[in-house]
């Protein structure tokens, strides 16, 4: 009985403790570290919204990309993204269709995380366009040019993928959203409050009916959303592996993107849940097992990713291509801005093995830490992959390197700020955890609880 | 960051719109609208059309019209043919008729059809700055009579109208002085010549029979007169056709990697000053064999000067006996007379003359140059000289510096300069007439082997500009008259006997050239008069650090320096562009412990500068060389401080090079905008280059980069034309007229310093250097175009998401620009890297615009672009040969690089013409895919470098 | 909570969510309808010019074909607008004092040219040629409609891509007929006078199949590089 000696949920709390405790936060006026927090991320989303425009005003050009690097910081932070959300539909659906208990106080903002993080990710394919403002034709649709989009590229296929990915995502958010925002409703001080949550409860009223309804479309929308984990960055990965560029070209990319968008999600919802848990006195219902369970998650997916760069290793000597050679053996190790190569190693390979001790992996600061570096490892692999790859490639009187604009740094820290500006107001207006949810889990324990006893 | 670029575009490209433009502004409104799917096809009919009121006979609009004309530079003209739309000049092509071209032209032509649209051309007759106008400056000319210190400085000439106009000044004037300056002097050519046959002749050579050529420092392929021809002559003799075949050898001795010596068999480095000595060394190598014709004493001087003969002046020089009569030996004009009196006595001893080499009268007046700078300027101190016209050339910039011209001009109490721009003269002089551009002008000149070809103009003068004539036709004491009527009255007096001068005229014009004009063979006999003066006045050697003043390849002496075109065109060998930077041998580097973009200090005799350090293997060691014609200070805003200024350091008697230098490190650095930073091979097949020797051994030592590449894919169909293009890397000079010429084709705009360095380059066709080892001193150059292959499995089409880049049904990989939204995905997997992003609004909103192709699509901020074999040119072939009701004939369809090439490297056409070059070069055993192994099954094709180095030479 | 919310507010919900479900599939479909029509394609708007030029009466009452005025339809991409000498060629004798033709004379003595309102304007990115089409066998009808009909000019087909591609796909339904048929329903002929036979087109016998007719007549025909470079 692990449950009992190391709890999902902390005491036996009755349905209306848990709801005060869980819905509070959402009429509570957020404290002034969270107004300092809020006020600086909305100064960098300020920032990122006028980055946007001066690039689509001025022209890419604006950024360091040139040619052979054509693709480079937009790109990197796509697939970065991208990858982050996938945690969250994988903690959402995924964990929720294996029936695992542990989720339920950490699903409702994982998904959040994906939803931002999608939100990010969808930015740049538009904004990365040399002329964003035909982006449209992309999409199959029957234009007056009779022209179709070209389904041999993955970029058709990317544009679809993110924009379901999207759609599910929120979708699936929302609908998990409902009865909390009907609990908010109800409980809220106030008219106004009453008013604004009532719309979006969008009249539930929990009888037994909807109950019923609720749960086979949330169980179909679960089953939608799991093939998608690894659908999306399957797609996203031939972005690369379709090309010819050595460094690209390989069959290994769809596993291994996948794993490392897991991987870097789990990192992602680790940075995100133990600050949230200290703000919020959320000790009780993210307890150190959920930590655990995370850090686990993230040290197999992290295995995962390092076998996919041996893989890529092993390949390229064993197939003795110079090309390829050239690029994994000496451009990476020793060429140009090889720093980023080292710390996607520290990230991604090293910095998981730690998780193999259960006093890190329960130590909140330091798998907190740990988690950053992941966060950064997994960036720097996509600038590996991407840019490294292109400086280097077949053609040496074309070897060129690759150094960012401001523009570049600001977009980048741009969309950080966007994200987590999201996410507080998420923290702030929408209750963090499930509390219909984890009712139903307290229920679940005690009746556990009753059957140990008998 | 936005500012730096746009400082950047605004110094390149005069005068771009900066902040937020009105198209900017327009496009994201466009934005909502393509929304509405309006974006690809659709405009409200709003535009004016406004047709001729009598349209003139031989224009059809739609149409082009090509005109004969000929460009002059430093006195020899280069005939050329123009593509005219609509009277609007586009395009320079060779004009076949003329020996100096042969349809052939070089970069500087190809170049000069941007210079008419020249921003900050001179518009306006200023006289002291302020805005006068031409009757006044009639009237000032008029006003002084006939004087003494009336002098004249401009170009070498050979125009036989401007000859007769100065006779007419001299007799209007008496005591008017001409000087013809030109910082590429090609006087001591002259005196050499003089010295051996007692009066100054031109030799002319003929390279299309030459078995052995031995060249001192002389760059005969790129930057000599008459060189487009002597390339064309080369390219004949040096193709390879077969493992067996002959194919010469090449000898050349230099100290800046030059064009010419990038395709040397046999390449010897030295510093300027000792070169006349191995000329001598071969010399007397010869000598030892056979010595008559000579006299004793010129023989045992030379031998004496030799001193002790080297093992490489004897391979040559047995080299050399094996085909006498069948060889050429040549130096360079900015070697002292010394050289060429020794390179003639060779032909002379090698029986070379009047077979392979032949004297001619000079084309050009003057050629000793009785009157010099240095003398005008001493008249001007002793106040011999009231007034001074400076007719074209920048002498101010120019002059040496020790004869401190500007200085001069303000003692000068009238001084007028006709020029082009308002440049460093200008400013120093008191009028400004701006010149007429060759394009606007009548005239006529001499070829360098003195066929009379006709200057005609394309458009009528932009500007408020004259011509040289017209201005030297006030001085004459005639009428005032335009310089049409000047070149039609001269030649209506001198029209052959009984030919009707309209018919003549007429068909001249037409053709642009006077057949059967070149000058007759000299018969002066050798008497060898003062060649022991000559000898002895050899510069000595020691070995105090050399300086060498090499002509740009691109902007010439300065005089192009603001053709946007010329400043990013990346150097021969140096691949360096937007500004010259102080050229040193690795070894030499190292010694001065300086590398690449270290700023140093140059400094001779008390006059210094400021260069960036570049490395150029193969240079000469213990010398540093400076490219002329950077560091300008007029007010072309695109040459406006690009570079450093190597005239500062040039003195009166030492104009080509100079010893005694100093160089010390500043410790600051300068970036270079270098097009290409890495040129070591790394065994990639991506270029192939051998020895004659080893080729015959092993002709198929290409085989591994070609045949069909193994695939999934289907074979690619081939039934009616299949366009594809053929390269012979083994006479690929680098001289770089292809890029200019696609540039002016294909409306490819330039991107500034900034840009190439941020490896944003926009010309569809590039040189790529590549050094076989680059370890050794003097390792051997590949000059590699590098244009888009037109792959049959090519990568960039199936990754591209709308489609915009797709294969033809005749083998183009078409790019289509306005489907483009810009993933730039298809540059990425190029493996070629060909693909162009535009990655601004490169667009030049400036007069510039005049220039574009009409047929040509000019491409819009956020689209890729790339080589399209010049399919305008192929479709519009098509259609042609549709209305004729026939099919296309070999060799219709041409490609702008490869209607220019002046040895004829490149050759385009369809797969089903077997007979022709480009199908039957591709079966030569030496060639070759670039990358072949990656599969893309490339259209454009290579043939391996093939050298033929002198076995007896270590 | 009934106390937040009216019952009607249920129908407002449904009411909502319908319309929402409207406008996201309505907006696109909408679009893609109205970038088809005349208001977008330019088509049947007359335009009015400097010159109260009529083509009824020159083409349908004088009989003057296309290409006595259009002389360059033939030769060049550019039909060309004809140049001023070309119309006082007829009316320096005829209408030589016509007030409607005030302006033609002050351009020809003036020297400045008329200024015409363009009718049929394709992207700068296409590169329509006018020879190829004539000489192929294009009747000038199959582009520019019935213009010895018109008072005023219009653009009577939706010259967009993909109306291209209609004929270039299949090219044998518009190609010129045997040369003893005249080119169009032989009134038609006769009403507008034009007949474009005049060319010395190329004649294809409608015999010619689909294959045939891209081999020996018209390359390359959907190929992206024939109309944009």
């Amino acid at each position: 009985m692990r449950a009992a000696a190391d709890p999902v949920l902390v005491g036996s709390p009755t349905d209306g403790e848990l709801s005060d405790r869980l819905l509070a936060p959402v009429w509570r006026a957020g404290g002034p570290g969270w107004k300092i927090l809020f006020l600086v991320t909305f100064a960098g989303t300020l920032m990122l919204g006028f980055l946007v425009s001066y690039t689509v005003v001025e022209g890419i050009g604006l950024w360091g990309n040139n040619i052979p690097a054509a693709w480079a910081f937009a790109i990197i932070n796509f697939v970065w993204w991208i990858g982050i959300g996938h945690a969250g539909t994988f903690i959402s659906a995924i964990l929720f269709l294996f029936e695992q208990k542990w989720r339920t106080s950490i699903n409702r903002f994982s998904e959040a995380m994906t939803l931002f993080a999608v939100m990010q990710a969808g930015l740049f394919p538009l904004l990365h366009l040399g002329r964003p403002w035909f982006f449209y034709w992309l999409f199959p649709y029957p234009d007056t040019m009779e022209v179709w989009p070209q389904v041999k590229s993955a970029l058709p296929w990317d544009a679809a993928a993110v924009s379901t990915y999207f759609t599910v995502s929120l979708l699936f958010w929302y609908l998990g959203l409902l009865p909390d925002l009907a609990g908010v409703r109800d409980r809220a001080p106030g008219k106004v409050r009453r008013v604004i949550y009532g719309i979006f409860a969008l009249g539930w009223r929990g009888s037994v009916r909807a109950w019923r309804h609720y749960r086979v479309a949330y169980l179909i929308l679960a089953g939608l959303a799991t093939p998608l984990v690894l659908s999306v960055h399957s797609v996203v990965s031939s972005d690369f592996a379709i090309g010819v560029v050595p460094g690209w070209h390989s069959t290994i990319f769809p596993p291994y993107f996948v794993a490392g968008a897991i991987f870097s999600g789990f990192a992602m919802v680790i940075t995100l849940a133990i600050p949230a848990r200290a703000a919020l006195g959320l000790h009780g219902v993210i307890t150190e097992r959920h930590l655990d369970n995370l850090a686990k998650m993230t040290l197999v997916t992290g295995l995962a990713v390092s076998y996919g760069y041996i893989c890529e290793y092993f390949i390229s000597w064993y197939s003795g291509d110079p090309f390829e050679l050239y690029q994994y053996w000496v451009a990476r190790p020793t060429g140009p801005g090889s720093v980023v190569f080292y710390l996607m190693i520290l990230g991604n390979v090293i910095v998981p093995q730690f998780l193999w001790s259960k006093r890190i992996r329960r130590n909140a600061k330091w798998l907190f830490i740990a988690s950053i570096l992941i966060n950064v490892g997994m960036w720097s692999e996509r600038f590996v992959i991407i840019v490294m790859s292109l400086e280097r490639e077949y053609l040496v009187s074309k070897w060129h390197d690759y150094a960012p604009t401001w523009v570049d740094l600001g977009i980048l820290t741009g969309t950080l700020c966007f994200f987590l500006f999201l996410f507080l107001l998420f923290l702030r207006f929408v209750p963090f955890i499930s509390a219909s949810e984890m009712k139903e889990l307290a229920h679940e324990l005690k009746e556990e609880e009753k059957a140990a006893n008998a | 960051m936005n500012d730096r670029n746009r400082d950047t575009l605004n110094r390149a490209l005069a005068g771009d719109s900066g902040g937020l433009s009105r198209r900017e502004a327009l496009r994201l409104l466009g934005a909502s609208a393509g929304l509405a799917g309006l974006g690809a096809c659709q405009q409200p009919p709003s535009k004016k059309i406004l047709p001729y009121v009598n349209r003139p006979a031989d224009v059809t609009p739609g149409m082009p019209d090509y005109y004969a004309t000929s460009m002059v530079l430093d006195g020899f003209a280069t005939g050329l043919l123009i593509e005219s739309h609509q009277g609007r000049p586009t395009k320079v092509e060779g004009n076949p008729e003329h020996p100096a071209s042969l349809g052939k032209a070089g970069v500087l032509e190809q170049a000069s059809v941007l210079g008419v649209y020249d921003p900050d051309r001179a518009t306006q007759i200023s006289h002291r700055q302020v805005v006068s106008s031409w009757p006044a400056f009639v009237r000032e000319v008029a006003r002084h009579g006939p004087s003494q210190g009336l002098r004249f400085v401009l170009p070498p000439q050979s125009s036989p109208v401007l000859a007769d106009l100065v006779d007419a000044i001299a007799g209007h004037h008496p005591g008017a002085r001409f000087v013809y300056h030109s910082p590429v002097s090609r006087k001591e050519a002259y005196r050499a010549t003089q010295a051996i046959y007692g009066t100054p002749l031109e030799v002319q050579r003929d390279f299309s029979r030459a078995k052995v050529v031995v060249s001192f420092e002389a760059d005969f392929l790129a930057t000599m007169p008459f060189s487009v021809r002597a390339a064309h002559d080369y390219g004949k003799r040096r193709h390879l056709a077969a493992p067996d075949g002959d194919m010469g050898r090449l000898y050349v001795v230099e100290t800046v990697p030059s064009a010419t010596g990038s395709v040397a068999d046999n390449r010897l480095r030295s510093r300027s000053r000792d070169i006349w000595r191995i000329a001598a060394q071969v010399v007397s190598a010869l000598l030892a064999q056979q010595a008559q014709g000579l006299p004793p004493a010129l023989a045992r001087q030379i031998t004496a000067a030799a001193g002790s003969v080297g093992p490489w002046a004897q391979a040559v020089a047995r080299d050399l006996l094996r085909y006498p009569g069948e060889s050429i030996v040549v130096a360079g004009d900015a070697q002292p007379a010394a050289t060429h009196l020794l390179a003639q006595v060779a032909n002379h001893i090698l029986g070379n003359v009047g077979k392979s080499v032949w004297l001619t009268a000079p084309a050009i007046l003057d050629p000793l140059g009785d009157h010099d700078l240095a003398g005008l300027v001493s008249e001007i101190h002793a106040g011999a000289v009231d007034r001074l016209i400076i007719l074209e050339g920048n002498p101010v910039y120019t002059a040496p510096a020790d004869l401190e011209f500007e200085r001069a001009l303000a003692r000068v109490r009238q001084t007028a300069h006709v020029s082009l721009f308002d440049n460093e003269t200008s400013a120093a002089c008191k009028w400004l007439v701006p010149a007429k551009h060759y394009l606007e002008s009548w005239g006529d000149a001499r070829a360098y082997d003195g066929t009379i070809s006709f200057v005609q103009p394309l458009l009528r003068p932009l500007y408020a500009a004259r011509s040289v004539i017209e201005v030297l036709g006030l001085f004459s004491g005639r009428a005032v008259i335009s310089d049409h009527e000047l070149v039609e009255s001269y030649w209506q007096s001198r029209r052959p006997i009984g030919a009707s001068f309209r018919s003549w005229w007429q068909t001249h014009l037409q053709r642009g050239v006077v057949p059967d004009t070149a000058a007759p063979r000299a018969t002066a006999q050798a008497t060898w008069a003062q060649a022991g003066a000559i000898l002895a006045s050899a510069p000595a050697d020691g070995d105090s650090l050399e300086i060498r003043f090499p002509v740009s390849p691109a902007v010439y002496d300065g005089r192009f320096a603001n053709n946007v075109w010329l400043q990013e065109l990346p150097g021969t060998v140096t691949r360096l562009s937007w500004g010259n930077a102080l050229l040193v041998s690795p070894a030499t580097a190292k010694a001065m412990r300086v590398s690449d973009t270290d700023v140093v200090t140059v400094e001779r005799a008390g006059r210094r500068v400021r260069a960036p350090i570049l490395e150029i293997p193969g240079h000469a060691d213990g010398v540093v060389s400076l490219y002329l014609g950077y560091g300008r200070r007029g007010s072309e805003r695109a040459a406006r401080g690009v570079g450093t200024n190597a005239y500062l350091l040039r003195t009166t008697d030492a104009d080509s090079f100079a010893r005694d230098v100093t160089v010390t490190r500043t410790g600051e650095h300068h970036d270079l905008a270098l097009a290409q930073l890495h040129w070591d091979l790394h065994d990639r097949p991506i270029a192939f280059s051998t020895t004659a020797a080893i080729y015959r051994a092993n002709p198929d030592f290409t085989e591994r980069a070609r045949g069909p590449a193994p695939s999934l894919l289907p074979n690619y169909g081939r039934s009616g034309n299949q366009w594809a293009m053929t390269i012979d890397t083994g006479i690929c000079t680098g001289c770089s007229a292809c890029v200019i010429a696609c540039q002016a084709e294909n409306n490819i705009m330039v991107v500034g310093r900034k840009g190439v360095m941020g490896g944003r380059e926009m010309q569809w066709l590039r040189i790529d250097r590549y050094y076989k080892d680059p370890s050794k001193p003097d390792p051997e150059v590949i000059h590699q175009p590098m244009l888009c292959q037109h792959c049959e499995n090519a990568p960039c089409e199936y990754v591209c998401p709308v489609n915009a880049t797709v294969h033809s049904p005749d083998g183009l990989n078409e790019m289509v620009y306005n489907r483009c939204v810009g993933t730039r995905f298809c540059s990425n997997n190029c493996p070629y890297k060909v693909r162009r992003f535009n990655w601004f609004e490169y667009a030049d909103p400036s007069i510039r615009k005049l220039q574009r192709n009409p047929d040509v699509t000019v491409r819009d901020r956020g689209v890729m672009e790339k080589c399209t074999y010049c399919v305008q040119r192929i479709r519009r072939a098509e259609i042609a040969a549709n209305l004729g009701h026939r099919d296309l004939r070999p060799g219709e369809v041409q490609t702008a690089c490869q209607q220019t090439c002046p040895t004829g490297a490149i050759q385009f056409g369809s797969l089903s013409h077997p007979d022709t070059d480009m199908v039957r070069w591709r079966q030569q055993p030496r060639q070759y895919d670039c990358l072949h192994e990656v599969g893309t099954r490339p259209r454009t094709q290579y043939l391996a470098k093939i050298t033929n180095p002198n076995p007896e030479i270590k | 909570m009934g106390g937040v919310f009216p019952r009607w507010s249920n129908t407002v919900f449904w009411i909502v969510v319908v319309c929402l479900g409207l406008i996201l599939l309505g907006t696109p479909a909408f679009l893609m309808i109205y970038v088809r029509t005349p208001q977008i394609t330019g088509q049947f708007k007359p335009l009015k010019q400097p010159v109260e030029f009529d083509h009824r009466h020159h083409v349908r009452d004088d009989g003057i074909q296309c290409l006595y005025c259009h002389s360059l339809a033939e030769k060049s991409a550019t039909a060309g607008i004809p140049s001023t000498d070309v119309c006082m060629g007829c009316h320096s004798q005829i209408w030589n004092e016509s007030t409607l033709l005030e302006p033609v004379r002050d351009s020809f003595f003036s020297g400045r040219p008329i200024r015409w309102n363009r009718v049929h304007d394709l992207p700068d990115f296409v590169f329509f040629n006018h020879s190829i089409h004539v000489s192929s066998g294009i009747d000038c009808r199959n582009c520019h409609g019935m213009v010895g009909t018109m008072a005023r000019v219009y653009q009577v087909e939706k010259l967009t891509m993909g109306w291209c591609l209609d004929c270039h796909r299949n090219p044998e339904q518009f190609l010129g007929p045997a040369a003893d048929q005249p080119a169009l329903g032989d009134e038609e002929a006769q009403i507008s006078g034009v007949n474009v036979r005049g060319a010395k087109w190329r004649v294809i016998p409608p015999s010619l199949t689909h294959g045939e007719i891209d081999e020996a007549f018209v390359p390359r025909r959907i190929t992206c590089s024939a109309c944009h470079r």
